[in-house]
């Protein structure tokens, strides 16, 4: 079985930050997105299982090969970075494309992805890529299982702790939720680590042209985030200890502070709660 | 071009799904903004009748999509391809539930239009719609336009939905379709739930907390509550050293941020460690016996009282409830 993983290298959510004067992000460090241990975990069970081989792609700059030699540290077979100058600043469609393009050349039987980034998190990816190669898809995936017929069992994480369960044949695309499994540690000096600081990072330019690197969605600037105006609000009359409030979220929000007994009290909790309990 | 605003309206076994009103009122938000025309999109595989209640939110057309066999996402995208290339919307939203994302990503890639998800506002600049949305976990807030032709396609983040109704209502016209089959490579199983006890407080609807004002002895009713409201029970790190609850279920800053509907907080006087793990919690409820807490400057409601009195009428309150129920 030859299984792709697609990792993503994004800026450390946890450390940047928003300057307001001049409208930028400031402090940033590119890291290996959380998610991408998972996936590599749950492709290295599945090859440990059924043989084959593992390989690691990712569409990234230069800066894109240290996540992808830390695969070859966790014992993927190869890993493979793609990259076109046209890219800096594409949107998610053409870098799907380029995906695409690389996955095709190498061929596959079952392709791992994260379910969302963390840095943008569009979801777009899985289900585009499924559309374009003919093959089944499922994303936010918590839990797998292959049955003997070769057959994919997954999990798919709803809202609210609702769960479905999905048969898909390979070839077949996932989109992996975080959780799924326990991501494992590379120790130091192990034989994988070893194998891992021979094999080398490859490269692949997909050609891209005006079809396929067409830009459909563009970030025009960014801006402090704010909740969202509820309807039939106008901002130009609100005072500014108003506007403060809503830029904290508690505009329009009732408040009650109840003291009596505490059966009157427990009857008021019950009509709020009722509505929840649906 | 028409300036129709459809809105993707999920429903289930022929009923409508609980982000169904929310949806049909975006779009009405959304074509007010944009100067266009609210319509619904409904895809059902149950005979189903429009209901009273999507009449309150202003939807002039609704698209009905009915099929014989069980609908699938690349099936509904697959229609909605068809409908949109014929009809030409300004619009295409989603909710950004599994499904609306799936089939928005599916639709985006057989119209090679631009998608965005996870939107949280919709602005007008210079006659160019914007959408707005929240990347880097909330830290900034992108301005993002679409470049292509319309349809524009969009998912709606959940929590900026609203439930907003009309002050008259209106019969929305009803426009039948067919579905085009597509066959779906995926093979549905089936359909089942998390129980209570292994759910995690991400995803709980209802979560009860528990702080320093309650005893060991008192979990018992507080679970038992739990259980009678469909509440996942967590709690404050004070809770979790003296053995009330175990570390998964700790609420805060270090342990699990809320997502929840209703939060109730029993026994907890608001440490800054501990709300911060509720603030995305839409209704809070708390139980404290000081009415100088500051738990209450975050409260829906907060009572001041006894909390070993108040929960167990709360339980009484809700068994008596049940019983007269069935």
């Amino acid at each position: 079985m030859r299984i792709i993983v697609c990792l993503k290298l994004i800026a450390d959510p946890n450390i940047i930050e928003f300057d307001i004067l001049s409208e930028k992000l400031c402090n940033i460090y590119f890291v290996s997105d959380p998610i991408n241990y998972y996936i590599l975990e749950e492709g290295l069970r599945l090859r440990e299982k059924f043989g084959g081989e593992l390989i690691a792609i990712s569409v990234a700059p230069e800066a894109g090969d240290i996540i992808l030699k830390n695969t070859l540290f966790f014992g993927a077979n190869r890993a493979i970075r793609l990259w076109d100058d046209q890219l800096v600043g594409a949107d998610t469609w053409s870098v799907s494309q380029a995906i695409k393009q690389g996955i095709e050349k190498i061929g596959f039987d079952l392709i791992l992805c994260g379910s969302r980034s963390n840095d943008t998190g569009s979801e777009f990816m899985v289900s585009a890529l499924a559309h374009w190669l003919n093959i089944p898809s499922a994303t936010r995936i918590i839990g797998l299982n292959v049955d003997r017929d070769n057959k994919l069992i997954a999990h798919k994480k709803l809202l609210r702790g609702e769960r479905e369960t999905y048969c898909l044949q390979l070839p077949a695309i996932l989109g992996l939720e975080e959780g799924i499994n326990e991501p494992r540690y590379a120790a130091l000096f192990s034989k994988t680590y070893q194998e891992g600081l021979r094999k080398k990072v490859e490269f692949f330019k997909p050609s891209l042209n005006g079809q396929n690197i067409n830009q459909l969605i563009t970030t025009l600037r960014l801006i402090p985030s704010r909740p969202r105006v509820k309807v039939g609000l106008d901002i130009s009359a609100l005072s500014m200890q108003e506007k403060l409030k809503m830029m904290r979220g508690e505009l329009g929000h009732k408040k009650e502070i109840f003291e009596g007994s505490p059966e009157a009290a427990a009857k008021k909790i019950f009509a709020e709660l009722s509505e929840a309990m649906k | 071009m028409s300036h129709e605003v459809w809105s993707f309206i999920e429903s289930e076994e022929g009923k409508l799904r609980d982000t169904a009103g929310k949806m049909a009122a975006e779009s009405c938000r959304t074509a007010k903004i944009f100067d266009g025309e609210p319509c619904g999109v409904i895809f059902s595989s149950h005979p189903f009748k429009v209901s009273e209640e999507l009449k309150w939110y202003g939807l002039k057309k609704i698209y009905f999509f009915r099929s014989e066999t069980p609908l699938s996402p690349e099936m509904i995208a697959c229609s909605l391809h068809y409908a949109a290339v014929k009809l030409n919307p300004q619009f295409i939203l989603f909710a950004n539930t599994p499904l609306g994302v799936e089939i928005g990503s599916r639709l985006a890639a057989s119209l090679q239009k631009g998608f965005i998800s996870n939107c949280t506002d919709f602005e007008l600049e210079r006659e160019k719609p914007l959408a707005r949305k929240s990347i880097y976990g909330g830290k900034v807030d992108a301005l993002i336009t679409w470049m292509s032709s319309p349809p524009y396609l969009a998912t709606i983040n959940l929590s900026a939905l609203e439930n907003v109704k009309t002050k008259s209502n209106t019969e929305p016209e009803i426009i039948h379709n067919e579905v085009v089959g597509m066959v779906s490579h995926t093979q549905f199983i089936e359909k089942w739930k998390v129980s209570l006890s292994k759910l995690s407080l991400k995803e709980a609807k209802i979560v009860i907390g528990v702080g320093k004002g309650v005893e060991a002895k008192f979990m018992q009713v507080i679970n038992m509550l739990g259980e009678l409201i469909g509440g996942v029970v967590g709690g404050t790190r004070i809770a979790v050293f003296s053995g009330l609850i175990s570390v998964e279920r700790l609420i805060g800053t270090t342990g699990k941020w809320l997502n929840s509907d209703v939060y109730i907080a029993i026994g907890i006087s608001g440490a800054p460690q501990h709300v911060m793990g509720i603030k995305e919690t839409k209704n809070i409820i708390a139980i404290n016996i000081s009415n100088d807490a500051p738990i209450f400057k975050y409260a829906k409601l907060g009572i001041v009282g006894d909390l070993y009195k108040v929960v167990p009428s709360l339980i009484n309150i809700i068994n008596e409830t049940m019983k007269k129920g069935k």
